[in-house]
């Protein structure tokens, strides 16, 4: 479905005085299955968000090319169409600003079906209520802002947003880091149950083993700006080699 | 809504009664005795008995809290008292004076809105590019620049070298222009740093790159999303200078020889003329009071959520 073409992203930097090339992310292929789950691993500076960035046309890669169903859509975000729009999703590590300010929940929830799906009034408001009693919202929300909502609460909405369009592609950006266990547990479970009704690839682009562990098939572990290892483990941590994803793992909980 | 303004006018009364009783002190406190100016305004060679007899007819004898209390009632009667620097009621004065301050100040704060909104969203579009860069030095320059410095640089420009303006005052708005745009700059320089960080504040912020991944246009974002968000800033700095004009008026007065309020507190407060400088000191903390107000009632009309995450 996408595909990453020997992908590359450098920027000019200036060290002692000397302009230098840094690559964030080095030259790296990998393709995203339709309905497949996928994880991104790797500590902070690794080059994940980049890559990520770059699959959803928000950075022009330095050299390489984004493919979605053979069709290249590398740095064209604000010129994609709408049929690529609703197809590939994002879920944003701050829930709180991950949503205008002055939105509404209905309001962050029907913006997607609003321009993508175009649906009358009276079927959007349908939608939006059946999304957020998804995901297990109370209709007592529907007119708060973000700001008015806990951090769970605040993602669950992101959620609804992302799914609204039926996408076949969601990148979850630490989507999940900052909110207790608990929460994050439910959530991440809420995922998988979503993912079992409606056929959706997920990429999740974390710095959390744990997480990438209890939710991706495929781990794709990131290490200054190069993908070192990838493993299609299903939750079987022995079968990484890599001593950096040997690292990550021991460093689980 | 309804409960919070009126809320917010009882803590206004409370407020300009605070004020009231401050600027009445300083009637007190300011070393001239009114009842001995009011009596050499008559004549300059008085007798003790004769201040004595003014004091008693005036009630000046009379306990602190009552005076205060009747100078109250004629300041909301509209009887400010007797300026001794004019020798004319102060009500008159501030008739004459305080709408040519208040021109002055409305054609200020038109240049900033504008100037400030346009050359933001310029700035705010392209970070980092050569408008930035040119707009982030010129409004530094702004700041720092004395206004007094700066009024009469421009009456040598357009005044003197090419005279497009008189240096003395002109009638109607054309008078107006130089005084008004001097007052402004420090002002429109402050609020398009302040708009333009604001804005690009909210560039940063993650639903900016949700819209991104949305395929939404860079000047959808811009308008339709970030620019309402950054506004809160710039409506409370706006409607606080408002306040900081009408009070700070005066050096841009004099230097166009314009007879506004601020050159005639000036003017009160070198005459030691205490009861009209309290009745100005009392206007122009109306007017910033008021001004806060205002600004928050807007704040709070466009940016309801502002409000509620407030609350909790």
């Amino acid at each position: 479905m996408l595909e990453a073409v020997r992908v590359e992203k450098s920027y000019a930097v200036r060290t002692q005085g000397r302009m230098k090339a840094f690559h964030a992310v080095r030259p790296t292929s990998f393709r995203i299955e339709e309905g497949a789950s996928y994880a991104l691993v790797g500590e902070s500076g690794s080059g994940k968000t980049t890559l990520s960035q770059i699959l959803m046309g928000l950075l022009p890669p330095t050299a390489g090319d984004i493919l979605l169903d053979g069709a290249s859509i590398a740095g064209k975000s604000a010129r994609r169409d709408r049929n690529v729009a609703a197809q590939l999703q994002m879920v944003l590590q701050d829930g709180k600003s991950a949503l205008d300010p002055r939105f509404t929940v209905y309001d962050s929830i029907a913006e997607p079906i609003r321009n993508l799906l175009k649906l009358p009034r009276e079927k959007e408001r349908e939608l939006v209520v059946s999304l957020m009693q998804r995901m297990e919202l109370s209709e007592k929300h529907l007119h708060n802002r973000a700001g008015e909502l806990s951090g769970g609460q605040q993602k669950r909405v992101c959620i609804a947003r992302a799914i609204a369009v039926s996408p076949r592609l969601i990148i979850f950006d630490e989507a999940v880091s900052g909110l207790d266990v608990i929460v994050r547990k439910h959530i991440l479970d809420l995922l998988k149950a979503l993912r079992r009704e409606r056929p959706c690839a997920y990429l999740f682009v974390t710095h959390d083993m744990d997480v990438a562990m209890y939710m991706a098939e495929t781990i794709h572990v990131m290490k200054e700006g190069e993908i070192v290892e990838r493993v299609t483990c299903k939750g079987n941590q022995t079968l990484f080699v890599h001593p950096y994803s040997r690292l990550l793992v021991s460093s689980m909980a | 809504m309804n409960r919070y303004v009126v809320k917010r006018f009882i803590g206004l009364i409370v407020v300009l009664m605070g004020v009231s009783i401050l600027s009445f002190l300083m009637i007190e406190i300011s070393g001239t005795d009114p009842a001995e100016a009011i009596a050499r305004r008559a004549s300059f060679n008085v007798t003790r008995e004769q201040i004595e007899v003014v004091r008693l007819e005036l009630g000046l004898d009379r306990p602190i809290v009552e005076r205060y209390f009747r100078w109250l009632a004629g300041i909301l009667t509209g009887d400010a008292g007797m300026s001794t620097y004019s020798n004319r009621p102060v009500i008159e004065d501030l008739r004459v004076y305080l709408p040519i301050t208040l021109t002055l100040v409305g054609l200020s704060l038109a240049w900033v809105v504008l100037f400030a909104l346009p050359v933001s969203l310029a700035c705010a579009r392209y970070p980092g590019g050569i408008l930035d860069h040119v707009v982030r030095w010129l409004t530094l320059l702004g700041i720092c620049t004395p206004t007094f410095w700066l009024g009469f640089m421009l009456l040598i420009l357009f005044a003197v070298r090419t005279p497009i303006f008189s240096v003395l005052p002109e009638a109607g708005i054309k008078g107006y222009l130089l005084p008004s745009l001097t007052l402004a700059v420090p002002i429109l320089s402050a609020g398009i740093r302040i708009l333009r960080g604001s804005l690009l504040s909210e560039a940063n912020r993650d639903y900016v790159t949700y819209l991104k991944v949305r395929g939404h246009t860079k000047r959808d974002i811009l308008y339709r999303h970030m620019l309402p968000n950054a506004l809160p800033p710039i409506i409370t700095l706006f409607c606080q200078y408002l306040g900081y004009l009408i009070a700070g008026s005066a050096v841009v007065e004099s230097v166009f020889s314009l007879k506004g309020i601020g050159t005639y507190l000036v003017g009160c407060i070198l005459a030691a003329d205490s009861t009209a400088v309290a009745a100005c000191v009392l206007i122009v903390a109306t007017v910033f009071v008021l001004a806060n107000l205002m600004g928050d009632l807007i704040n709070r009309m466009i940016c309801p959520w502002m409000v509620r995450e407030t609350n909790d």
